[in-house]
């Protein structure tokens, strides 16, 4: 089996496939790829099925290195992602000669960014799938992930580019989709008008929640702990706003305020750390 | 509950899958709900069929635990604060059935029900950057044991080699929901024998089935 090895990494990147479902009832966390949509779309270019795994990075990305030739798209711009020092075209299939150099970058307006290789990479499949468990940080020079590298090299060109619904470059983000979550009503007439302002994404954020800078006024106590799920918005008895991420734990003791549909926490958690944002509350029917 | 939990999974075609918590189940479906009503119906329909003889079966798992304070960092002060002694505190705390209400916080974290009054103590302020695998903690009106290393709010008391969870295994951890936890005390001279015994994998969980 041929390997790309991770010569170095600056910040958090994982292998996404599959999201886990079933081991929640273990407290394992669902697990997935952030952006859904960016993963599919990029396996698809290399013939890969849908939920082939990928390679998942927050801002700037590892620096890997391939033992054997192998195509690859990777899901976002950056003129930071270099193969070989040269820059690398998104949503296209790319031609990786053997010993090649890749680094990965950090995309303008997007914060998590993806990396597909041809026939995917063989990551061991633990509790019914290959998401990683846990997010590497710097798995130094000796760590790698297992390829099916090619033998011929036989170039597909001019592929079709795969679309992408562009995220925001504005800095103020209307409209983000949420619906009451179970203890809502608890909130009183002030603080259910306080949620109607614009929020700041703080950089407090990882793939298990991110924290929203301004905090509510009077917060809730405490619940008895229960079920959450990405997308569900928690408020901390100090008055801090928690955005659930695909990492979340599968129970919690603070009031679900909020939940925000899969389309809408991808939105959120695609925006960098400053950005204001404001949400759009209604029922769920 | 964990048992109705079970069987909305298993009898509603409609169902993903359902866990629990406390007084809580979360169900996913397959598809998007049309007709709430019906589930609605169907569910209570479900609830309602279940005889409470059916949450009774479950197994009952004896768990080591060494109460020292060399392996325990917060054991001093919990028995400062709480004006108790070693032998107090083990009393109190291995005489008590533990149910399972559900696992949760972290892989194999068991929230157990059925702690003694007498041994709750708030949480920290300031949570510890570090607890290590196998405490044994008291957070609040809880108990319960790290199953990995993590940062955490719970006071440690005590520390038990046993291991709950492996995520090589199809069913990651032993105990299910519904589940009883009885803790034993054993020496620290003890724990490196049970240590050697459990990497030799010469070390079953003493466990029975448990009839409420």
């Amino acid at each position: 089996m041929d390997k790309a090895y991770i010569l170095s990494a600056n910040s958090a990147f994982s292998i996404q496939a599959q999201p886990r479902s079933v081991h929640t009832r273990y407290g394992v966390p669902i697990g997935g790829p952030v952006d859904k949509k960016a993963a599919h779309g990029i396996n698809i270019l290399l013939d890969n099925s849908k939920q082939t795994p990928v390679l998942e990075w927050a801002l700037m990305g590892p620096k890997l290195q391939f033992s054997a030739p192998t195509y690859i798209v990777v899901s976002t711009f950056s003129k930071h992602t270099l193969l070989n020092n040269k820059p690398v075209r998104p949503n296209e299939k790319t031609f990786v000669p053997s010993d090649s150099i890749l680094k990965l970058g950090a995309h303008p307006d997007k914060v998590y960014s993806y990396l597909a290789i041809q026939g995917g990479f063989k990551v061991k499949k633990i509790l019914g799938s290959k998401s990683s468990l846990a997010t590497y940080t710097d798995q130094g020079a000796t760590s790698h992930f297992s390829y099916q590298g090619i033998r011929d090299h036989t170039f597909a060109r001019n592929r079709p580019s795969f679309a992408f619904p562009s995220a925001a470059t504005n800095r103020l983000v209307r409209n983000i989709p949420a619906h009451p979550g179970p203890e809502y009503a608890q909130l009183n007439k002030i603080q259910k008008q306080a949620l109607d302002q614009y929020f700041t994404l703080s950089s407090k954020r990882n793939r298990m929640g991110m924290q929203i800078q301004e905090p509510l006024a009077n917060a809730l106590p405490s619940i008895l702990s229960a079920p959450i799920q990405p997308g569900t918005i928690q408020l901390t008895p100090s008055g801090k706003l928690i955005l659930l991420g695909k990492d979340c734990q599968t129970t919690g003791g603070y009031p679900r305020i909020l939940w925000l549909p899969s389309k809408a926490l991808t939105t959120l958690y695609q925006l960098q750390s400053g950005i204001k944002f404001k949400f759009d509350i209604s029922e769920y029917s | 509950m964990s048992n109705f939990c079970r069987a909305v999974q298993k009898q509603l075609p409609t169902v993903q899958f359902a866990r629990q918590a406390y007084h809580e189940v979360y169900i996913e479906f397959k598809n998007k709900i049309l007709d709430y009503t019906a589930v609605e119906k169907s569910l209570l329909q479900l609830y309602t069929s279940m005889s409470p003889q059916q949450d009774k079966q479950a197994t009952l798992w004896h768990i080591p635990v060494c109460y020292d304070e060399t392996l325990a960092p917060d054991l001093t002060y919990f028995m400062q604060i709480k004006q108790m002694s070693l032998e107090e505190l083990i009393h109190l705390h291995t005489k008590s059935l533990y149910t399972v209400h559900f696992i949760g916080f972290l892989p194999g974290f068991l929230y157990l029900g059925g702690m003694d009054p007498a041994l709750s103590l708030a949480r920290k302020d300031t949570p510890s950057q570090l607890i290590k695998k196998g405490s044994v903690a008291i957070g609040g009106h809880q108990t319960g044991i790290y199953p990995q290393d993590s940062p955490g709010g719970w006071h440690s008391i005590g520390y038990t080699p046993i291991s709950f969870f492996d995520p090589q295994k199809s069913a990651p951890t032993w105990a299910k929901a519904g589940d009883k936890v009885k803790f034993y005390t054993i020496k620290k001279t003890e724990l490196s024998t049970l240590k050697i015994q459990i990497q030799a994998q010469d070390f079953q969980i003493q466990s029975e089935e448990y009839h409420g």
